[in-house]
């Protein structure tokens, strides 16, 4: 595999919170491991999605990742540059081939900006180029994401959910970036309107020559839209596959108990669903985590060792990586046929 | 709810909404007449007293302490003057301490407080102490000191309010800027490379506007107040100026037989600052509700 | 006397703006039988909350006025009734899980606080002279701290002598919920509101509310008006879905089959518009949700349905029986059924 054929890498990225002082004393609370050791590879082009729940990492992850956050540790290759310690005006420069799409409509847009500024705001920082072409530009966006060219003067209170989202779409491609982060685009609007954005992104996907990185907790969209995906547990992914190989063949006790849980609508559903399985128990918080196994206390399939060693990132297949010592077991075996074991030792 | 056609609501605007829910409250209304009476006669007191020489220096001491009557509505004082020419000259006075009073405090202060809540850091403990230290100091304290060392004038009283006026609109501004910077859309500004001043003055200053244009409607009415006080205190304007505060206190020595020295210049302390308490909290009642849409 | 637990009889709900009156629930049929779960489903703004708060007697009367309709709840009007004597009714057999466990719970008070209130004034527990007078603390009030703690054992918190004692900060959103299930469980509710609890939770802990639901109100027979815009949810626990839209109930019949066959448009749009397992393409619905203020006229849906006819733009329809329990609100039906 190429470097050049991934468009955003990452190797051992960590990235933590520090705690809050206390009082005068040099004493922090504990600091956050948001993001504690991923190794990630996003192919030009494709839809990579990243799935966890809360206290997961997945939204640090995507915004570390394009240096919207700085890293506290690891490499960050973005279209084989090293972007992991940009700073100042190289940094300016990266931030136009790299945007970010946000969850929440209505906090993401300036509710005492209009439309039209809230899309001209990234051309006004990048482009040198005049105010009637700015406009034209503004229009041209608004007509790619579907909103008439009046709304250019409209404000975000005056927006409906799904509009507000295309308004931050335009404003995400209004530098004419290669790659987005999508972070749960959809999960704040209805299932109608929901639709429409998806298949709105997946067309501008095949336009413009975009690569997503779609963070979501959705499987059922990732189903649809992702061509690879990567389960992530606290910080850190315990799963990472094609998707049809997740979902046919989830190997993580995680991804199961995740699977499991999709609400479905129809028969068919259930029958691309894995056995039952109903984790007990809460999220730890990001700010304890064990030693050993971070998934170990609500493991329904775990063994004593679990909770003596931290399994690494195992390869199980052609591109299927799961992080679970019942699979660390298998690698005696396996080297034998996969040349690759942990990830971090490719040639 | 939205059509996705580029044809205007049918809704009344954000404008016209607050123009009618402002109708509704009688004393917001009054509040903002009185205000811009006053401002009125103000602007035009050359046109509207009827005694404009005795606002400044003119004498005539063989019409002194005469009571109100139909040629001097509010009567005269010690040396002749017209009391109703006087107040409204002094209405002039009151403003400009009440409008650059608050004008400093905005324009040293709001900046402020936006770089200590947005930048952090060492600049954020640097303002913030230091605006603990100058809240600390007290206004009158202050300006018996800056009198004693200068002149004893307007532009001096006004200086030293402004000088413990600022520290509170560094606390507003910070406060308000530490809630907006969490908004998403900061965040967005970021990422796509947004300079630190664009985001504070272009985009986070906007949306405390409205709080910020509350204090200060109120605030002017305080101001006027702080700065009679002085004057009261014969710290601020000196006689023969007109200010209202300066009246009172001359007036007060003649409270028994000559009541209305002292008692229309204080009408007229009373009346601005009611008007634009009024007005003040009737903007707040309008933005509580327009923050809640 | 019908044996239903709650019948709604063309409800219809007018509020009054500032821009004029938004006309937001059109009319309303629904029937609940004793021990059934039925979801109620729709979009954002299709008015189902609108309908939650006039079952519960809590819509704001200005600017909301319930223009007609009949909510019969134990053989009883409800609108009908007097304010006090509908808050005896509803307190002794309706009860209600709200929606966001962040900001339901009041933060300065102990959970434990908070369900001896409940139980206080359930009375359901022995309290005494004592307790009454709110003498002694709460703590040692042990018949109202033993029955919060069953409680809480009930809905399978682990260590309620530890969360009895804790702040609604110091729990997760799941804990929340399930604490917020139990105060609603307190007393003797036979008919339960509950307005999209899993909404804000993750979707493994999500799982585990439903499973426990499921069990509970199994257990105490009680009947449930499940809100919620996901299908998925209300498949899982409802055994009949009313699907609402723009302030009308449209369809309305028996799970799976409703999943598994949607008559009325609006229903086959949505379940259409819902990313599935099985890779099977997925299509919004054309248009937007009208504007209250200026409804379409006859029915709500025929700007964005492509059925429509003349009929469908004057008549506004009404739920006819279209199969075995099953009801549609369409003009169109037979045409392309």
């Amino acid at each position: 595999m190429t470097p050049c054929e991934n468009l955003l890498s990452v190797e051992s990225l960590y990235k933590a919170f520090l705690g809050k002082k206390k009082g005068l004393s040099r004493a922090r609370t504990p600091a956050i491991k948001a993001v504690n050791g991923v190794d990630l590879e996003v192919k030009r082009r494709e839809t990579h999605a990243l799935v966890g729940e809360s206290g997961s990492g997945k939204t640090t992850l995507g915004k570390t990742a394009i240096r919207i956050y700085a890293p506290t540790g690891g490499t960050i290759v973005f279209d084989g540059r090293d972007i992991t310690q940009l700073a100042g005006r190289g940094l300016k420069a990266f931030r136009r081939e790299a945007q970010m799409m946000f969850q929440d409509p209505t906090s993401s847009l300036n509710p005492r900006k209009s439309v039209s500024a809230t899309i001209t705001l990234p051309l006004r920082i990048y482009g040198n180029i005049s105010s009637r072409q700015r406009k034209v530009r503004v229009e041209e966006l608004l007509a790619t994401v579907g909103l008439p060219r009046p709304f250019q003067y409209r404000y975000p209170h005056s927006l409906s959910g799904g509009q507000k989202q295309r308004v931050g779409l335009a404003r995400a491609l209004a530098t004419r970036p290669s790659l987005i982060v999508l972070d749960e685009p959809t999960s704040a609007l209805d299932v109608s309107v929901q639709a429409k954005i998806l298949s709105l992104l997946a067309n501008l996907q095949q336009e413009h020559d975009l690569t997503y990185l779609y963070i979501t907790h959705d499987l059922a969209i990732v189903r649809n839209i992702a061509t690879t995906t990567s389960v992530m547990y606290l910080g850190r992914v315990v799963e990472q596959a094609e998707t049809e190989n997740l979902f046919s063949n989830p190997r993580h006790p995680y991804t199961k108990a995740l699977l499991s849980a999709i609400p479905i609508i129809s028969e068919e559903e259930n029958r691309h669903k894995p056995a039952e399985v109903t984790l007990e128990g809460d999220i730890p918080s990001p700010s304890n985590m064990p030693v050993y196994c971070g998934f170990f206390s609500r493991c329904q399939e775990k063994m004593a060792e679990c909770q003596q060693v931290d399994p690494a990132l195992v390869q199980v297949e052609n591109d299927h990586w799961v992080r679970c010592l019942r699979f660390a077991h298998r690698r005696e075996e396996e080297r034998m046929l996969y040349p690759f074991t942990t990830k971090g030792q490719r040639s | 709810m939205n059509t996705t056609s580029g044809q205007s609501t049918q809704y009344k605007s954000g404008f016209q909404r607050a123009i009618y829910r402002f109708s509704r409250s009688p004393l917001s209304i009054i509040g903002l007449v009185i205000i811009l009476v006053i401002s009125v006669v103000a602007i035009f007191a050359p046109f509207i007293a009827p005694y404009p020489k005795d606002a400044i220096s003119a004498v005539h001491f063989g019409n002194s302490f005469q009571p109100p009557s139909l040629a001097h509505l509010f009567g005269t004082d010690e040396v002749g003057r017209d009391v109703l020419s006087r107040v409204i000259f002094g209405s002039r006075l009151s403003l400009k301490v009440g409008l650059v009073v608050v004008a400093i405090s905005v324009l040293v202060g709001v900046p402020l407080g936006l770089v200590a809540a947005y930048v952090g850091g060492a600049w954020e403990v640097v303002i913030m102490r230091m605006t603990d230290v100058f809240l600390s100091i007290p206004p009158l304290v202050l300006a018996l000191a800056v009198a004693a060392v200068f002149k004893p004038n307007l532009t001096n009283s006004m200086l030293a309010i402004s000088f413990t006026w600022w520290p509170w609109y560094v606390r507003l501004a910070y406060g308000e800027a530490l809630s907006i910077k969490e908004e998403d859309f900061v965040e967005v500004c970021e990422s796509v490379g947004a300079s630190k001043s664009h985001i504070m003055f272009k985009e986070i200053l906007p949306n405390m506007a409205s709080t910020l244009l509350v204090k200060v409607t109120l605030d002017i009415g305080y101001a006027i107040l702080m700065g009679a006080s002085l004057g009261f205190l014969g710290v601020g304007a000196q006689p023969p100026t007109p200010a209202w505060g300066t009246m009172v206190s001359l007036g007060r020595v003649h409270l028994s037989r000559a009541w209305w020295l002292a008692t229309f210049p204080g009408l007229a302390i009373f009346l601005t600052v009611l008007g634009s308490n009024l007005f003040g909290d009737g903007l707040r009642d309008l933005l509580d509700v327009e923050m809640e849409r | 006397m019908s044996q239903h637990i709650l019948e709604i009889k063309h409800l219809q709900v007018w509020f009054h703006t500032i821009d004029g009156v938004a006309q937001v629930i059109q009319r309303v049929e629904l029937v609940i039988e004793p021990h059934q779960a039925v979801g109620l489903v729709g979009e954002t703004g299709c008015g189902k909350s609108v309908t939650a708060k006039a079952i519960l007697g809590s819509l704001p009367v200005p600017p909301a006025e319930i223009k007609r309709g009949e909510v019969i709840f134990c053989n009883q009007d409800l609108l009908s009734l007097r304010v006090k004597q509908r808050k005896q009714l509803l307190k002794q057999s309706m009860s209600y899980i709200p929606q966001d466990p962040m900001t339901s719970l009041n933060p300065v008070f102990t959970i434990g606080q908070q369900m001896v209130d409940l139980i206080k004034w359930h009375k359901c527990a022995n309290i005494g002279l004592g307790g009454l007078l709110g003498l002694r603390g709460w703590t040692k009030n042990k018949p109202a701290r033993k029955t919060a703690l069953q409680l809480l054992d009930y809905v399978n918190i682990p260590a309620p002598e530890k969360i009895v004692d804790s702040y609604p900060i110091e729990l997760s959103g799941g804990m929340r919920q399930r604490v917020l299930i139990a105060m609603a469980l307190v007393g003797d509710a036979q008919f339960l509101i509950a307005d999209e609890p899993t909404t804000a939770l993750d979707v493994t802990i999500q799982k585990g509310i439903l499973n426990l639901l499921e069990e509970r109100i199994e257990e105490r027979g009680i009947a449930i008006l499940y809100i919620t815009h996901n299908l998925g949810v209300a498949r899982r626990l409802c055994a009949r879905i009313c699907v609402m839209y723009a302030g009308n109930v449209v369809e309305t019949g028996p799970t799976l089959e409703l999943l598994e066959d949607p008559a009325h448009p609006y229903t086959i749009g949505l379940i259409n518009s819902v990313p599935k397992l099985t890779k099977e393409s997925y299509v919004g619905i054309e248009g937007t949700l009208p504007d209250y203020l200026r409804p379409p006229s006859g029915c709500r849906f025929h700007p964005r349905c492509r059925y429509a006819e003349e009929i469908c733009r004057n008549t506004p329809p009404s739920l006819r029986e279209v199969g075995e329990h099953r009801f549609v609100s369409c003009h169109m039906i037979e045409s392309f059924r």
